[in-house]
């Protein structure tokens, strides 16, 4: 690139980075002029573990914001399947170039680990598994996604009891807090106090956390489930689906039933069970005490034991698998998310950009991983290596 | 085999073992509420918890420790 390119690219970030300090929590600190167009949505996470439901609220079937994108990297990755074979060619253009030799490195990557037989009996389930959680980690990245994008949820907190007002928990702070919003840190807080007719105090709690407003002034007389106060919360229309402990344990369940499917269907039912539960020397023991062979049978015996104990062992450590797939997951999508929404908190336009390229790697690696360890272990629940390759 | 395909085995070992202590304390802890005794039974989880950590860990890398033996110098990869 020529040097006066270079220059240019050089100013433009600059003046980003000005821009975007004035914009952003740091500048705020440092009490520069503020400019309100410029104000970015302050960083809230309502929920860590789960989406917040954003249609069907009361229904037996929320729909949170997180399956929601979920539906949405489905569609997608459909669609990107079906305009990349529709029209197949001999000699591919550029989409089915792509998908070609994505492909052929996902069949090179499965036949590598697995051989040649297993490997095309796996590569439905990890190229999905591998697709699935790149997609989901790729579309999380548009702005479409997170707190640009929000529905408005409000709930109001009624009076449990007839009585008068006679406190309202939540104040401005000080003269400069006028016209800043009133907000419940968390669920089930005192946010006013109701005198009943026979004197008795009673607390009204806030639904949940989020912005409020009152109904009501002290000394008003209510009745019961009167509203008291109005909550708004604003939970995004679309968050990335890796980011609910839900969704992600869910694959991490299907990865361990194919993982177990995968052991009892390629090496028989005796030989799956028998992982587990061993109970062969158990009996060998007992049998040649009953033979009276004393120091023999208690020789089988304390074996017997330690195979039955070592059979546990394993069991606890396919299901430890569970739960390290699925906290992984969650945890790099979460911690990826969070670390985008903070640099934008600090510094709006200029410090994400690095952390989104940051972000586009951490969603190929853990993509990678996932599959791959499902694979890993797929190959060896079929027979430890049996097979050569 | 590639090499990195024995690191993938052990991703989840620590997942294995703070779960196998975690499990054994708390287990214990909970004996302990229901029996109304000190420390027993917290102690007792503490043991087997670790116990069965360092077993289970052992029993994972048994398979690779017996291959590195087994390798001549000659054919490593």
């Amino acid at each position: 690139m020529s040097r006066r390119g270079c220059a240019v690219i050089g100013l433009v970030v600059l003046i980003l980075f000005i821009v975007g300090l004035a914009g952003g929590a740091i500048g705020r600190g440092m009490n520069l002029p503020k400019i309100s167009i410029l104000e970015v949505p302050t960083l809230e996470i309502e929920s860590f573990f789960r989406g917040e439901p954003v249609f069907l609220k009361d229904g037996p079937f929320p729909i949170t914001n997180t399956l929601i994108a979920s539906w949405i990297t489905i569609v997608v990755a459909t669609l990107f399947a079906f305009a990349a074979t529709r029209k197949m060619k001999i000699i591919p253009g550029r989409l089915q170039g792509l998908v070609e030799m994505a492909m052929e490195g996902l069949i090179n990557f499965i036949e590598g680990v697995a051989g040649h037989k297993n490997g095309r009996r796996f590569l439905p389930m990890i190229a999905t598994i591998f697709i699935f959680v790149m997609f989901n980690a790729y579309l999380a990245l548009l702005p479409l996604y997170g707190p640009g994008l929000y529905v408005t949820d409000t709930k109001e907190a009624v009076a449990p009891a007839a009585g008068t007002v006679v406190e309202l928990t939540l104040h401005h702070e000080g003269e400069e807090g006028e016209g800043e919003e009133l907000k419940a840190e968390e669920e089930g807080e005192v946010i006013a106090r109701i005198e009943t007719e026979g004197g008795v105090i009673e607390d009204v709690e806030a639904p949940k956390m989020g912005e409020l407003e009152y109904h009501v002034e002290v000394g008003q007389f209510v009745s019961a489930d009167e509203p008291i106060a109005e909550i708004t919360t604003r939970p995004p229309l679309i968050r990335s689906a890796s980011t609910d402990i839900n969704m992600t344990l869910a694959m991490a369940l299907l990865a361990v039933l194919f993982i177990e499917l995968m052991g009892l269907t390629g090496r028989g039912f005796k030989h799956y069970i028998s992982e587990y539960i061993n109970v062969g020397e158990l009996f060998r023991g007992m049998k040649l005490f009953l033979k009276g062979k004393i120091v023999d049978g208690l020789m089988a015996y304390v074996t017997g034991v330690i195979n039955v104990i070592i059979g546990g062992l394993e069991f606890i450590s396919h299901m430890t698998r569970m739960i390290s797939f699925a906290f992984r997951l969650f945890g790099n999508m979460t911690a990826g998310e969070i670390l985008v929404l903070s640099a934008t908190f600090l510094i709006p336009w200029i410090m994400a950009v690095p952390f989104y390229g940051l972000e586009l790697l951490i969603g190929f690696i853990q993509a990678l991983i996932f599959g791959g360890l499902t694979l890993v272990f797929a190959s060896i629940a079929v027979g430890h290596g049996s097979e050569e390759h | 085999m590639e090499k990195w395909v024995y690191a993938f085995r052990f991703v989840g070992i620590g997942w294995y073992i703070a779960l196998c202590i975690g499990g054994g304390i708390f287990g214990g802890i909970w004996l302990d509420r229901h029996f109304g005794s000190s420390i027993i039974f917290t102690l007792a989880g503490v043991l087997l918890g670790l116990v069965m950590a360092a077993l289970g860990t052992y029993r994972m890398i048994e398979p690779l420790i017996r291959e590195q033996n087994d390798m001549t110098p000659g054919d490593k990869h």
